[in-house]
């Protein structure tokens, strides 16, 4: 039987305010699916489509070796919701992808592969034909001929893997990015176009995080750092002797914001145990604002003396109440949350509204993703 | 500006050939669809017309037995027709009456007499009389062509005339007479052995000629 969406998906629609719809983008987050689909209107804005968020059953891991749970979960996305193309654009995971920053010297009459390809030679020990790898060039250091880019290196069976995942589920791979892409054109989209200030986005993972330095259309920097929101709770947990989820229970209550009192008159801890919390957790808070500093001094030596302007927080740590504040304090630069990623975007259909995901920041490397081919640089 | 995409080339190309494929294989089997479609529904229209034909067969063959009971029934019109035609011919003659008052007033005041008579009805050829003229008398030549049949009331008479002359007369007294048709005298001859003076005669008068057989 032919469902009734399917049907009337052919009919016209008072819906139909767009004159280009974007690819769907589709990235999996460490504990949901996230898709995100935009559209340009009449007006050339760039305006949400449609949206959703669909939690794992099991793990993200578990989700990708499975077909079957992706068909389930991808078929439930797609029948669901109002997404007009199974065309997508996705990001192989962070776990699996290796970013670098290469220097290299090439003459000007020639292309920058080969370069490129010798000059990662050196540095990764395995054998280069098993990894898929792409670049994009950043600048040039100086007028001459060395240059820098930065490379992505995947698996190949990775990719072929993830690739054939999609292919089985009936998804139409438009393109595979990296997540720092996907971070770079939604920053640049929404929160940085109209200057080219350099942007650091922190995009915490459960394991690892990633710092990320755009600078308007450009990546600049992708740094994998040892920090993840697992191991904060598990100090949490360790030094309060309670479970994980006792611990989870406790930083989503609290956080890290110590004038935060107005909340929860019945909690067994007292109110101001964000400030205990943070004690607990300010040795690994450290490391971060030190790979921060680093980071900053990267930027600043590679930018001509150009630093950071601001900073943005994704990922699991950026739900946490008081980790802006935190880093804001310690680098002294302006630190955001970016807690409503689809807030940025004109909302004709009232998506948000209806799907009420606008809060989850994750949404945007879904979003970023989805905005490939519509936004122009 | 260059963006990061991870799809080896080679696997688009694959991905590529597959939809050529699948498309291919799509257009093959919509193909073998619609030919399977169409021989079906050749092989109902023939079997339909096979139906239409065994129909019109039957239909053709009713419509010849028809014919036929038609052709037979026609037939069978035209001889009751005829036998009606015949019946009614035998049944419309000249009362025998009405032929001797008619002899009678031929033969006022004319030496003829009769030997014999014989009062006959029967089918009789219709055929234009080949007439010769012998001067007194017309004798019929009998001739085989354009025969058709009548019914004819016929008097045959035998007798005797004073001469040729009294036979014309009387010959042409009877051929006066409205109910007579005809009058042929068939022979006259004179016995010389008996040194008879007047003549005999044989003489046919035919009436009713109108009940043709055709």
């Amino acid at each position: 039987m032919i469902p009734l969406k399917k049907i009337t998906q052919f009919l016209p629609s008072n819906n139909n305010v767009f004159v280009k719809e974007g690819f769907v983008g589709l990235d999996f987050a460490s504990n949901k699916i996230n898709l995100v689909q935009f559209g340009i209107l009449s007006n050339g804005a760039i305006a949400l489509k449609e949206c959703c968020s669909i939690p794992y059953t099991n793990t993200r891991e578990e989700l990708l070796a499975s077909p079957k749970e992706l068909r389930v979960i991808i078929r439930k996305a797609f029948n669901q919701y109002n997404f007009s193309t199974k065309k997508i654009v996705s990001s192989i995971p962070s776990q699996d992808v290796r970013i670098i920053s290469v220097n290299y010297n090439k003459p000007k009459s020639i292309n920058d592969e080969s370069p490129i390809v010798n000059a990662i030679r050196d540095r990764i020990e395995d054998d280069l034909s098993q990894y898929v790898i792409d670049y994009v060039p950043i600048r040039s250091r100086d007028k001459d001929s060395e240059q820098i880019a930065i490379v992505a290196l995947v698996k190949t069976e990775v990719v072929l893997s993830y690739l054939e995942a999609f292919r089985h589920v009936g998804l139409q791979v438009e393109a595979l990015e990296v997540r720092p892409a996907a971070i770079n054109r939604f920053i640049y989209s929404c929160l940085e176009k109209n200057d080219f200030n350099n942007v650091l986005a922190i995009n915490f993972g459960e394991t690892n995080s990633f710092l990320t330095i755009t600078s308007g259309r450009r990546l600049l920097f992708d740094q994998q750092i040892d920090f993840g929101s697992k191991k904060i709770l598990k100090d949490i947990a360790d030094t309060l002797d309670v479970p994980i989820e006792t611990a989870i229970d406790l930083i989503e209550k609290h956080g890290f914001d110590e004038s935060n009192t107005e909340l929860k008159p019945k909690l067994v801890f007292p109110e101001n145990f964000a400030k205990t919390l943070l004690e607990i957790c300010e040795p690994r808070l450290n490391k971060l604002i030190d790979e921060v500093n680093r980071a900053l001094l990267f930027s600043t030596s590679e930018n001509h003396g150009k630093s950071i302007s601001s900073i943005y927080l994704l990922g699991s740590l950026a739900f946490w109440q008081g980790v802006d504040r935190y880093v804001e304090n310690r680098v002294e630069i302006n630190t955001k949350t970016i807690d409503h990623p689809l807030a940025q975007f004109e909302d004709p259909l009232e998506v948000v509204a209806k799907e009420g995901i606008h809060s989850k920041p994750d949404v945007a490397i879904a979003a970023g993703h989805a905005l490939r081919d519509l936004v122009v640089s | 500006m260059k963006e990061f995409d991870l799809i080896p080339s080679n696997y688009r190309t694959m991905i590529e050939k597959l939809q050529m494929l699948k498309i291919f294989s799509i257009g093959i089997a919509v193909f073998v669809l619609m030919s399977g479609i169409s021989f079906a529904a050749i092989q109902k229209a023939k079997s339909n017309a096979s139906i239409e034909i065994e129909k019109l067969t039957r239909v053709k063959e009713f419509t010849s037995m028809q014919r036929e009971t038609l052709t037979l029934l026609e037939n069978e019109k035209i001889e009751l027709d005829n036998k009606w035609k015949l019946l009614k011919g035998l049944r419309q003659t000249t009362a025998p009456e009405e032929l001797f008052y008619a002899i009678d007033l031929s033969l006022r005041d004319l030496a003829v007499w009769f030997t014999n008579l014989e009062y006959e009805r029967r089918e009789q050829s219709s055929k234009e009389d080949n007439l010769v003229e012998t001067g007194y008398f017309i004798i019929i030549s009998p001739t085989d062509e354009n025969d058709s049949y009548v019914i004819g009331t016929t008097l045959t008479v035998s007798g005797g005339a004073a001469n040729h002359s009294t036979l014309s007369r009387f010959v042409k007294n009877l051929l006066k007479q409205p109910s007579v048709n005809d009058a042929r005298v068939l022979e006259t001859f004179t016995d010389k052995s008996r040194k008879q003076r007047h003549i005999n005669f044989t003489l046919e008068i035919i009436v009713n000629q109108d009940s043709s057989l055709s």
